[in-house]
């Protein structure tokens, strides 16, 4: 428990919605957690009461046993006392220091030399030989990272706090960096708290994810267990789950369910729906529509449905195709597959989606 | 129309009495452009506005109420004389505080503007890396605000260079002792010495724009 | 409609021949003129219809103003000195200047301040500061510094003065307590009741006071100020004079 963050606090600001972390014993091990959802949810306002840069209004946190913050007996132990390594948005690497200055700037307690080599080791470490003597404003924005991330790990914290660590950075460098940004924290063997809105993010580097919305924490659990079963609308949607269609619950025989969504029947797994359900929202992720030409029969997926292709749009390494097979749907494929398949707008193709693979949630 | 060592002791004595209130408002005024950048507390508003009287108000409303407070049956200039046999009125001491009084609220105006530049961000950060107020003030808030605090300074200092109304107020004219570049000009004048006192004019203007260009200088931002 | 405007014309005119008529006359005076000349000048003002304006500072400032171009008409100042120089420049009518009053010069004290014997007590470790008009062109210290350099007593009691600006912030400062003792006129202590004479100077033994009175040349009303010089030798005005302390000059004309 020497790593468990026990937090149950309010915050609020005039004219502004109430920000609420509850119960949340998270960090048992020495993992990382996402902190996710849009902006304005209220993630770095959590993150800053975590840090005791703001006081929460009511409620209590606790670090390892340690209290920080505890409301009701007015207790709140300030930021410097805390231990913590913050690493904000837009890494605050003080301008007028150079990346030694910056490094060692919570060292005072250790003698020059001590200092020095732990200085010395960090900047090794994140492959930042050279640039003691550099300015912030002479560093690329990976670079600036990478001296945020060292300040903050320099004096050895209890608890790692990110915020939006690579929202600042071009997407070829956040590609990059989020890959790299998993191996750092996992090695520093120091529990992380990462707030990001990006999913793709969340997906990549969190052990844990803790969804945000308007101000509440509405769902945690392991990364791929939230991202696959989103508890309700409101978390599929911020974890932009693609096709989300209202639909109702025609039979359920032995934990398969027959939806109706638009006058189309789809098979999908009732799972830990209650029984005698009726309304649902009928969840379905584009990376979990193959599509083939018209006609095949000879597949698994349950689902075989017409479609008719409405439009063709490049993402990334991958290609997104709009269709419609009497409601709208979204696949994913790979250039590849799409050019195989001859996908041109208004032509006729064959979606098949895996019963198990579509999530229902009670409307 | 000639030059004499006297006039030397006036021009040196006026900058001296300028270096000294100068560094005399320093410390208070820096930690007042702080708290009223930093902090809210009850009495804000009343604090904010006498800081900023001297600038508004006639010089010599200032000097008269310095007048009461520091001359001999004043509460102030009682307690120092019987107190520790320090009499202000008349002395070099009263040029000080006169010049001390009005540029404060130059440096205080400045130096605020400066630290509210400041983005919290860094003082923040500073915090969680450890470091107690004073620290975050000397190590971050401070140098960050440098360039506009140091363009107070050298106003305040100015200013002082050329305060007239409060001074003569408290000060007087007595020659040698508390003489500076503005009340001998006014004096030469009221003598019918017009020429020498266009010479001390012209002494005054050079200071006045060095120390100007000095202090645009200063708060112009570095070009990177 | 018509009638109204002709008898408004004539009762505009009327007002304006009315003021036309009554002249305002400026006199710039010494300060430690102030109480015996607003008297008289009130009483001028009643028995003549003229308006007067008065302007009291120290003589030397005075003189710079008239100098300068300021618009007084008549200059009445606290010593030969500020005159003869308006003289050397062409700025008085000559033959109106005259030397009208004499004055007595006192050591003032606080009420209860230490007693002075005589001028070399002024010396002594209980004074520590002197006020007196700044001796190097206010009459009442340039009279001061006349009767202590004549004594001997100049160059020790130089570190004690404190020059200021007429004789009344002299007075005023041994009134603030702020100098144990000052040099003023007896005329000027005899208006203050926070002050005590510790000294009278005897005309025979002090310096010669004397203030002249003149027309200031070119100025806007010369006729009327004329007037009024005349009747401050009259005895309405050297009974004013008089009462207040001054000593009369000039005889009767």
């Amino acid at each position: 428990m020497k790593h468990s963050l026990d937090a149950d606090f309010e915050k609020s600001y005039v004219g502004g919605p109430v920000i609420r972390m509850q119960n949340c014993a998270a960090l048992t091990g020495k993992g990382i957690t996402v902190l996710f959802g849009i902006s304005g949810s209220g993630k770095t306002t959590i993150l800053r009461c975590i840090a005791g840069l703001e006081r929460p209004d009511s409620g209590h946190i606790r670090f390892g046993g340690e209290v920080w913050s505890d409301a009701a007996r007015n207790v709140f132990l300030p930021a410097r006392l805390r231990s913590i390594g913050l690493v904000p948005q837009e890494y605050g690497l003080f301008p007028h220091l150079t990346v030694f200055g910056n490094v060692s700037y919570g060292l005072v307690k250790m003698i020059a030399v001590e200092r020095r080599q732990r200085v010395a080791e960090l900047l090794e470490w994140l492959g930042l030989e050279g640039f003691k003597n550099r300015f912030p404003c002479e560093l690329s924005g990976g670079q600036q990272q990478r001296v945020a991330l060292a300040r903050a790990l320099a004096s050895r914290p209890r608890l790692l706090l990110l915020d939006e660590p690579l929202s600042a950075l071009d997407n070829p460098t956040r590609v990059r960096l989020r890959r790299e940004l998993r191996g750092l924290l996992l090695t520093a063997r120091i529990p992380a708290i990462i707030v990001t809105h990006d999913r793709q993010e969340a997906a990549a580097l969190g052990d844990e994810i803790m969804v945000m919305h308007d101000g509440c924490m509405i769902q945690h659990g392991p990364v791929n267990e939230v991202f696959s079963k989103p508890v309700s609308h409101g978390v599929a949607d911020i974890l932009a789950v693609e096709t989300i269609l209202p639909g109702e619950i025609l039979a359920n025989n032995d934990g398969i369910a027959v939806v109706r969504v638009n006058g189309i029947s789809l098979q999908a797994l009732a799972g830990s729906l209650p029984p005698m359900t009726k309304d649902v929202f009928v969840c379905i992720r584009a990376e979990d529509v193959s599509l083939s030409s018209p006609g095949e029969n000879a597949a698994s997926p349950r689902n075989r449905l017409s479609a008719m292709v409405t439009g063709i749009v490049r993402e990334g390494p991958l290609v997104r195709i709009g269709l419609d097979c009497g409601f709208s749907l979204t696949a994913l494929l790979t250039p590849q597959a799409s050019e195989e398949l001859d996908l041109v707008d208004g032509c006729r193709v064959t979606a098949l989606i895996k019963a198990p693979r579509i999530h229902l949630i009670p409307r | 129309m000639t030059w004499n060592p006297d006039d030397w002791q006036i021009v040196g004595f006026t900058v001296w009495m300028a270096v000294l209130g100068t560094l005399v408002i320093l410390p208070p005024g820096i930690a007042l452009a702080w708290l009223l950048a930093r902090r809210n507390w009850c009495g804000k508003t009343l604090v904010e506005t006498t800081v900023s009287l001297p600038l508004v108000m006639p010089p010599v409303v200032t000097g008269l109420v310095l007048l009461k407070l520091f001359g001999r049956r004043g509460p102030l200039g009682r307690w120092l004389w019987e107190s520790f046999g320090i009499e202000v009125v008349f002395t070099w001491k009263a040029v000080v505080i006169a010049l001390a009084v009005m540029s404060l609220p130059m440096l205080v105006r400045a130096a605020r503007s400066a630290i509210e530049d400041v983005n919290p961000l860094f003082e923040q950060q500073a915090r969680t890396l450890g470091a107690g107020e004073l620290r975050v003030f000397f190590t971050i808030t401070l140098p960050l605000a440098r360039r506009g605090v140091m363009a107070g300074v050298v106003l305040a200092f100015a200013r002082a260079l050329g305060e007239f109304g409060a001074t003569i107020m408290i000060a007087g004219n007595i020659p040698g002792k508390t003489t500076t570049l503005s009340v001998a000009i006014y004096n030469l004048v009221q003598l019918g010495q017009d020429d020498r006192a266009w010479m001390f004019a012209a002494v005054c203007v050079v200071l006045a724009f060095v120390s100007v260009a000095a202090s645009e200088r200063l708060s112009r931002p570095r070009k990177s | 409609m018509k009638t109204f405007v002709r008898y408004a014309t004539i009762a505009l005119c009327l007002l304006a021949a009315r003021l036309l008529a009554a002249e305002e006359i400026t006199v710039f005076a010494a300060a430690s003129l102030t109480e015996a000349l607003t008297e008289i000048g009130k009483d001028y003002e009643k028995s003549t219809g003229d308006k007067m304006r008065f302007n009291f500072a120290a003589s030397n400032m005075l003189a710079r103003q008239i100098e300068a171009g300021a618009p007084a008409d008549v200059f009445f100042s606290a010593d030969e000195t500020q005159m003869d120089g308006l003289a050397a420049k062409g700025l008085i009518v000559k033959d109106s200047r005259k030397a009208v009053l004499g004055n007595t010069l006192v050591i003032v004290t606080a009420p209860d301040g230490p007693s002075i014997a005589k001028e070399e007590d002024l010396a002594r470790e209980f004074i520590r500061r002197i006020m007196l008009g700044d001796p190097k062109a206010v009459p009442v210290g340039v009279y001061a510094k006349q009767h202590l350099e004549a004594l001997g007593l100049w160059t020790t009691l130089q570190p004690k003065i404190i020059p200021a600006e007429s004789v009344r912030a002299a007075l005023a400062g041994v009134e603030s307590g702020n100098a144990e003792a000052g040099i003023v006129y007896k005329t000027d202590a005899a208006i203050s009741k926070k002050v005590k004479i510790a000294l009278e100077i005897p005309a025979s033994k002090g310096p010669v006071i004397r203030y002249p009175v003149a027309l200031v040349a070119g100025c806007g009303h010369a006729e009327a100020a004329k007037k009024f010089l005349a009747s401050l030798y009259r005895n309405e005005a050297r009974e004013v004079f008089l009462r207040r302390g001054f000593t009369l000059l000039t005889s009767k004309e």
